[in-house]
């Protein structure tokens, strides 16, 4: 089959899925066509809900972006800065570590 | 079966589990509200109110980047109905089973999800924006226990029926999970099961799961701009999805037909076949949507975190040991 991708254990086709996602697009697309497209430019319809209050101004800024997966991960983000400890002995035993576990994996599970 | 064949076929499957998602919806409102010892919609509800959003105004809120507010659910329809081709569905092998495996389907999931992320960001709602990055955390958190789950389900089939495709769910209609190991992975494969119903609860943002929606808190977070059109369009995306995630559960542990049971042959024991994935599909999201909504109350994000990346990952470490011991005892 031209196209395919095929691993030794997995396979896909980018080609088949671009023309399925297209098709499914504008099948969307046309449903989308039976709705009603207007709205009243200008009025208070277009300011964001902030549950009566205004809204900050502008669009978020991409520095405010971060905070929610600090505060959500708070834990791992801590225990990550604690491994940071900028001596580069640390980081040269966690490379061999890692090295080690990915070796031993590779050897267990055969290989490809 | 050729692409151009496939392509013909999918509009009227696409639009046939697009009712499908929405009724299966309404059955679960139904049923919610009547564990909860309420009337509850008519089951039709979902129907009548994509009507009624397809007819209100779609408002583009003043900040927002409107071509990439527009886009998004248009993606997020069309993403969840190109996924139907996918997956098997009504006992039949899927439309482009040829085409892409498991780990496709597993990329091509996060696409819904994304284009709630992306719509949530650019809408310009302090709201919404919190509501994406707590969408992004719970995608980030059940990724895990689900992809070990699903490297159990390829180690199980390469090793139990070497030279099949591992990823392939050809390969698990063809042989079920459960006769490829004894008591000890069955063990291990009821803990993959529950594992994969939390997990679907968090894909399909179900209670307890709906940190990035809760409009008790955050007045519909990554939705909460979102109206008319645009937001029927996220509404039947989520109901495609539900089929979606409910059929890739049915393909991977329940995998089986009633026709041979009974004997029946041709037509016959496709339509039962049919009936059948109905009635798994219907249990599968009871399950995954209806219970938990009733049972549990909404998680905080950091809960949710907690849930996916401990309990759930260290659940499907100990499923997969569990079948990792069973094919090794039974290979002495």
């Amino acid at each position: 089959m031209t196209g395919l991708l095929v691993t030794s254990s997995g396979y896909w086709h980018p080609l088949a899925w671009l023309a399925v996602m297209a098709s499914a697009v504008i099948l969307a697309l046309i449903i989308r066509s039976f709705g009603n497209n207007r709205f009243r430019k200008g009025t208070d319809q277009q300011v964001p809900f902030y549950s009566g209050n205004r809204a900050p101004e502008g669009r978020i800024k991409s520095s405010n972006l971060y905070w929610g997966f600090f505060t959500a991960m708070e834990k791992y983000f801590r225990w990550l800065r604690r491994l940071h400890t900028g001596i580069v002995n640390d980081y040269v035993y966690w490379f061999v570590l890692v090295m080690v576990i990915m070796l031993a994996a590779v050897m267990l599970g055969g290989g490809p | 079966m050729t692409l151009t064949t496939v392509l013909l076929m999918s509009v009227p499957l696409a639009l046939l589990c697009l009712l499908l998602g929405l009724i299966y919806k309404g059955i679960d409102r139904r049923l919610g509200a009547r564990m909860q010892a309420r009337t509850g919609p008519p089951v039709m509800q979902p129907l009548r109110d994509i009507r009624k959003l397809m007819l209100k105004e779609n408002i583009v809120p003043k900040h927002a980047v409107p071509w990439l507010f527009s886009l998004m659910p248009v993606v997020a329809l069309g993403s969840t109905l190109a996924l139907l081709m996918y997956v098997p569905l009504f006992g039949q092998a899927p439309l482009l089973g040829s085409y892409g495996d498991m780990v496709s389907v597993l990329y091509m999931l996060l696409i819904p999800s994304l284009t709630l992320v992306i719509g949530g960001f650019v809408s310009s709602s302090p709201y919404a924006v919190v509501g994406a990055q707590r969408e992004m955390v719970t995608m980030i958190s059940y990724e895990f226990p689900l992809a070990i789950t699903i490297v159990a389900f390829a180690w199980l089939a390469s090793v139990a029926a070497p030279g099949s495709a591992a990823f392939a769910f050809s390969t698990f209609s063809a042989v079920p999970v459960w006769s490829m190991t004894s008591i000890l992975g069955s063990c291990g494969l009821i803990i993959l099961f529950a594992v994969m119903i939390v997990v679907t609860s968090g894909e399909m943002g179900a209670v307890p799961f709906d940190a990035a929606e809760a409009e008790t808190e955050i007045a519909g977070g990554l939705l909460s701009e979102y109206s008319g059109r645009n937001l029927a369009l996220f509404y039947m995306a989520s109901a495609v999805k539900m089929v979606v995630l409910g059929s890739v559960i049915i393909a991977l542990f329940l995998p089986f037909g009633i026709s041979g049971y009974a004997g029946l042959e041709g037509m016959a024991a496709q339509a039962a076949d049919a009936g059948f994935f109905l009635l798994k599909l219907f249990a599968v999201i009871f399950a995954a949507s209806t219970f938990p909504r009733v049972a549990v109350p909404r998680l905080r994000i950091t809960q949710i975190v907690k849930m996916y990346w401990v309990y759930a990952t260290a659940a499907a470490i100990i499923g997969l040991t569990l079948i990792g011991i069973d094919v090794l005892v039974e290979a002495i």
